[in-house]
């Protein structure tokens, strides 16, 4: 975070948000709405800014206006605004929004949307809105040892922006601090995601081997797949999430950062999926659903919580247990059938078009909440 | 206050709340317009935001000044 960020984030702490424009529960029933999505930045590849900008692209579709803006980065290596919309069009959704880097072109809109704790200070700081909600992906705190970006993402949960919250995890943490949220569900680009015209093979582990991202559990998740090779060393192992795989004591095939259209023909053809979240679940063991591929992923609170384990196969923190489910689902083949069969019917109605309409939902929550004040 | 002053003031209310809600609708349908324009105007950027480069600054230096001096000599003849 850049240093006039932080100065945001203290004077928000100090003095509260901006205040809002009047008229926002008025506005609330109307369509279209002006959303402005703010972006802590734009990578390639990113499950959250999927998440967004799918619901950005579903909001335009239901028949409202969205504008997109990304916070300009300390390195000033961000794109220029034409090349960050390009962006968005050619790796995320078909937006009709424009892009802006920073929010020094800022023009006001009816709900200031928040993606990330840096950012919902900076939303938190905005004039000319009538309503502010923070998009709530993953539970932020969790990303940072002790630290000052710590505190700060545990206190953006209390800025009294209306939360959207992507699971009933998050919408239980977003509670403890006081927040209010309306749920909302992650879809699934079916288009994308769905069984491909390839043969299945019966031998075959797919992992999400992303270890730049500590919450993903890499050395679990290697540790698991030792286990199971040293007792089926013939298991075929396809790492993908990371340019360069993880350090293991087995071979395996690096996949690397897939294409979606890659990763849904690598998802047809595996046998069993391996996707571990420390945090809040992420898109891909469903998209693994979504392509008749089983998947293993963690036993916590937030996978419980998600109430997949029909069809996700949870597993304990501990490697041996993890390869003895990643072993039944290779060897049981009614057991991997039933698997596979509750996962496709569990994600059939995930849609982004679903998610575009709880997340209006949500917004117009917000705006029927937020008390006028100037 | 009388019935008939009531009653003026309801209708005003209403007339009031319609103008309002007129307003609402020009104002978001103008915030869809500015935002298809802006959007349009970055699809037709897009390689020069690309390449960092900002035209304006560029045709204001000697250089530019130099092209555009000899494209007017190139339309003329």
């Amino acid at each position: 975070m850049s240093a006039p960020a932080y100065d945001v984030a203290w004077r928000v702490l100090r003095e509260g948000p901006a205040p809002l424009l009047a008229g926002g529960a008025g506005a609330a029933a109307r369509t279209p709405l002006h959303v402005a999505v703010v972006l802590p930045s734009l990578p390639v590849g990113s499950g959250g800014h999927t998440t967004t900008l799918n619901v950005v692209a579903g909001l335009e579709r239901l028949g409202h206006t969205c504008s997109v803006w990304v916070l300009e980065e300390r390195t000033g290596r961000l794109e220029w605004p034409a090349a960050l919309r390009r962006k968005v069009l050619d790796h995320y959704a078909p937006v009709r929004a424009p892009v802006f880097r920073g929010l020094g072109a800022w023009y006001g809109a009816d709900v200031a949307v928040a993606t990330s704790w840096e950012t919902a200070y900076a939303v938190a700081a905005l004039p000319a809105c009538r309503a502010r909600a923070y998009l709530l992906n993953d539970h932020e705190p969790e990303f940072h040892p002790t630290s000052v970006e710590r505190m700060l993402a545990e206190r953006s949960y209390a800025l009294g922006l209306h939360g959207l919250a992507g699971t009933p995890w998050l919408q239980e943490r977003y509670a403890e601090h006081g927040g209010e949220s309306s749920p909302y569900s992650y879809g699934i680009d079916h288009a994308v995601y769905h069984p491909r015209d390839v043969a299945r093979r019966r031998d075959t582990v797919v992992f999400y081997g992303r270890q730049a991202t500590p919450r993903r559990a890499v050395p679990l998740g290697v540790a698991a797949l030792a286990a199971l090779c040293r007792q089926r060393p013939r298991t075929r192992v396809v790492v993908f999430g990371d340019r360069a795989g993880p350090e293991a004591p087995f071979g395996y095939e690096n996949a690397g950062v897939a294409t979606p259209d890659a990763l849904a023909r690598l998802y047809s053809e595996g046998t069993v999926g391996l996707c571990l979240s420390l945090t809040n679940v992420s898109l891909t063991p469903q998209e693994m659903l979504a392509c008749g591929m089983p998947c293993v992923d963690l036993d916590g609170p937030s996978t419980r919580a998600a109430g997949d384990g029909g069809a996700v196969t949870l597993a304990p923190f501990d490697p041996e247990a993890m390869a003895a489910a990643l072993a039944r689902l290779l060897d049981d083949e009614a057991q991997w059938r039933r698997r596979a069969e509750a996962g496709r019917a569990l994600v059939a109605e995930r849609t982004w078009e679903r998610t575009a309409t709880e997340v209006e939902a949500g917004l117009r929550d917000a705006l029927r909440r937020e008390a006028p004040v100037a | 206050v009388s019935a008939g002053e009531v009653a003026r003031l309801r209708e005003e209310n209403a007339r009031l709340r319609a103008r309002v809600e007129e307003v609402e609708r020009q104002l978001g349908a103008q915030a869809a317009a500015a935002n298809a324009a802006i959007a349009a105007a970055q699809d037709r950027a897009y390689w020069l935001d690309r390449a960092r480069v900002d035209l304006n600054a560029v045709m204001a230096s000697r250089a530019g000044r130099a092209l555009v001096a000899a494209v007017r000599l190139l339309r003329r003849r």
